[in-house]
């Protein structure tokens, strides 16, 4: 299990990270988000070494982490890293034999890899003359050309159509199911949602939300109303303690209440006030739980 | 794994990727066929541009000094043509007709055509006189013999102390040659690594790299891979000298030449591994590949002293103390130190010395240019030296 305990690392004035903690245990999917410049990328980095930290460490299985560690780590940086002139099957191999398989085995790696992200016939191909989309794929096929203990990809996802994003999301979710830890970052929450197993949001360096993803939707204070039809037109809400309107369309409403709020009562409500199609009571999404972080 | 096997897979990646591209293909055989074409041109391009012999015409007046030029050419070592000009020919129509140089036209009038020929005119002269000298024998009343005894030279006793060597001719162009192929080395390996490792940080695969490599493996992996394929390619254009020499200019190797040889590649070795991991500390704090050359500039500061010393000072100076402390400094040592014990100005502790201070000084190169590199590798844009170091240590 990969801990981060207590990091905390400034450039100059700038607070990169104060103070966060964060787990990733095997076999689990870690959704780490927040907003840009939040911290995400040098708490990745400092997971290998590549930032030094002020305060704080990080630990696998209870010791710090050093070089034979991060061996079995996979990494793919959010800005991506290849070398432009070498074959893409060859890099694969070649990133895979640093990370201790022998180069039989990398090779058959290399192969098996390209062929699931559907790029075997571009093995041979020089990475400069793949799309942004192959060189995307062969640089998670990096990532995951040995067997990894822990999975740390910054950002995996950016710039893939939906295909190669259902495939990759496949791919790391067959990772995890093998046993290897996943710690993952993208701004793309309702994709985070459909994949993670627990949820880490961070903001100017702190860590504001952790835990289990249903456990922190069913933590928050807040639950969502969405009613749509004739009543939704209607300000039939007003009525309601602490309701906040969230988003509003013609013919579809949605709320913010409090999570103790009566939802036969709401629904009676809504009734009374013209024909109600749709209502749903629900715990807050994923992206609602990023929002509420973020503007606390 | 041990930690020098990645090492290993750092070098073997850069000899595989470098040797197939075209420019090394290019160059390496450039070489080898620039080495064996200059030899074999050095060999036949003299005789296709020798001018041919001049051509003497001989009015019958001095068609009897024939045998006379003949043998005095012999003796000068030079060889002329001589023809026959027929009795009233004019020297200037004989000239043209016969394509002559010159024309005697009597034992004391040679004429030429646009230029004098010193070496024909020496010829000639020598030729004059001992055609007059029976004549002029007997004016004084003397026989010729008596005539050539009173004109012989005295005899002058030559000796020369100190003979020169010819051994140690060839030891010092073996060194000279060193020196100069260790410049050259350095320049162009040296931009290798500093533009290698700039690409690798410019198109950010050093973050995944150092992600499961420490600092020090990428950088010596690195300069050990370029200093496998410098060593080759300056082998295989030495070699190829070697067997053109043999070849087209029947040369034999020095007797002291293994020895030389083996000291001149340990000096090579141990440059281009200083330098190149200068130049991969360097070339860290930059991702532009434009800002090579300026970046480049320091380390060429000491590179290019030693190499003037070494060709300028150092031979006529070996046991001055610019001349040793350039020999016994790292950055200048390569080039300096061969360059003194070619002209008899150290001792073998001095360098043995300078041995042990270059392989100390890579070993701090290698700890500093690692620092260096990690505190520069991920920072875009430029920065110093010193900036990066302070930056790993924070």
């Amino acid at each position: 299990m990969l801990t981060c305990e207590g990091l905390t690392r400034r450039f100059g004035d700038v607070v990169a990270l104060e103070g966060a903690s964060l787990t990733v245990e095997p076999g689990r999917m870690v959704g780490f988000l927040g907003p840009n410049g939040s911290g995400k990328t040098t708490a990745m980095r400092s997971i290998f070494g590549l930032v030094r930290l002020d305060a704080g460490r990080v630990l696998w299985d209870g010791r710090p982490v050093d070089g034979s560690v991060t061996r079995r780590f996979g990494y793919m940086p959010e800005s991506r890293g290849l070398y432009p002139r070498m074959p893409a099957g060859e890099q694969v191999a070649y990133f895979a034999t640093l990370h201790g398989v022998d180069r039989a085995e990398a090779r058959r790696r290399a192969n098996h890899w390209l062929a699931r992200f559907g790029i075997e016939e571009r093995a041979g191909s020089k990475v400069e003359t793949l799309s942004h989309g192959n060189q995307q794929r062969v640089q998670l096929a990096v990532a995951l050309a040995f067997e990894s203990d822990l999975l740390v990809l910054d950002e995996p996802f950016a710039g893939l159509d939906p295909l190669a994003v259902q495939v990759m999301g496949e791919v790391v979710r067959e990772e995890a199911a093998r046993g290897a830890g996943v710690l993952f970052s993208s701004h793309q929450l309702d994709l985070v949602e459909g994949l993670c197993d627990d949820v880490v949001i961070i903001h100017h360096g702190r860590v504001v939300v952790a835990g289990p993803l249903e456990a922190v939707r069913a933590a928050s204070p807040h639950r969502y109303i969405e009613v749509t039809g004739e009543a939704a037109d209607g300000a039939w809400y007003r009525g309601i303690p602490g309701a906040e309107v969230v988003e509003e369309r013609r013919r579809a409403v949605r709320l913010r209440v409090d999570a103790q709020a009566d939802p036969g009562a709401i629904l009676a409500l809504a009734r009374g006030a013209g024909q109600v199609d749709g209502f749903r009571f629900e715990p807050p999404s994923l992206s609602d739980l990023f929002v509420e972080a973020v503007r606390r | 794994m041990s930690s020098w096997w990645p090492v290993w897979l750092v070098a073997r990646r850069e000899i595989v990727a470098r040797t197939r591209t075209r420019a090394f293909q290019l160059s390496t055989a450039a070489l080898v066929v620039l080495v064996i074409g200059g030899t074999a041109a050095a060999q036949w391009l003299p005789d296709f541009f020798e001018e041919d012999p001049p051509r003497l015409g001989l009015l019958p007046a001095a068609s009897h000094m024939a045998d006379t030029l003949d043998a005095v050419a012999a003796a000068f070592g030079e060889e002329i043509v001589l023809v026959a000009l027929e009795p009233g020919d004019d020297p200037a129509t004989g000239m043209q007709r016969e394509d002559l140089d010159a024309v005697l036209a009597g034992p004391g009038s040679l004429l030429f055509e646009s230029e004098e020929d010193v070496t024909l005119q020496a010829i000639v002269a020598r030729a004059t006189y001992e055609d007059a000298l029976p004549d002029r024998a007997a004016a004084l009343g003397l026989s010729v013999e008596q005539a050539q005894e009173l004109l012989q030279p005295v005899p002058l006793e030559v000796q020369v102390i100190s003979p020169e060597d010819p051994e140690d001719d060839a030891e010092y162009g073996l060194k000279f040659v060193t020196t100069v192929v260790l410049l050259m080395a350095i320049s162009l390996y040296g931009q290798w690594v500093l533009v290698g490792v700039i690409e690798e940080k410019s198109n950010r695969v050093a973050e995944v790299l150092l992600a499961v490599l420490a600092p020090w493996q990428l950088l010596t992996g690195k300069v050990l891979g370029i200093l496998a394929l410098a060593v080759s390619q300056i082998a295989a254009t030495l070699v190829s000298l070697v067997v053109a020499l043999v070849i087209f200019e029947d040369a034999t190797l020095p007797a002291t030449g293994p020895a030389t040889i083996a000291m001149a590649a340990v000096w090579l070795v141990l440059g281009l591994l200083l330098y190149n991991f200068v130049y991969a500390a360097v070339g860290s704090t930059t991702t532009r590949p434009e800002d090579s050359s300026n970046i480049m500039v320091p380390a060429m500061v000491p590179l290019l002293v030693g190499y003037l010393a070494a060709l300028m000072y150092v031979p006529d100076f070996p046991d001055s103390v610019a001349s040793r402390v350039l020999s016994l400094f790292p950055l200048t040592a390569p080039l300096v130190m061969p360059a003194r014990t070619a002209a008899g100005g150290s001792s073998v502790i001095e360098v043995v010395v300078a041995l042990a201070g270059m392989v100390g000084a890579i070993a701090g190169v290698i700890w500093l240019g690692a620092r260096i590199y990690s505190g520069a590798i991920l920072q875009t844009g430029r920065m110093s030296l010193l900036a990066a170091f302070r930056r790993s240590q924070e």
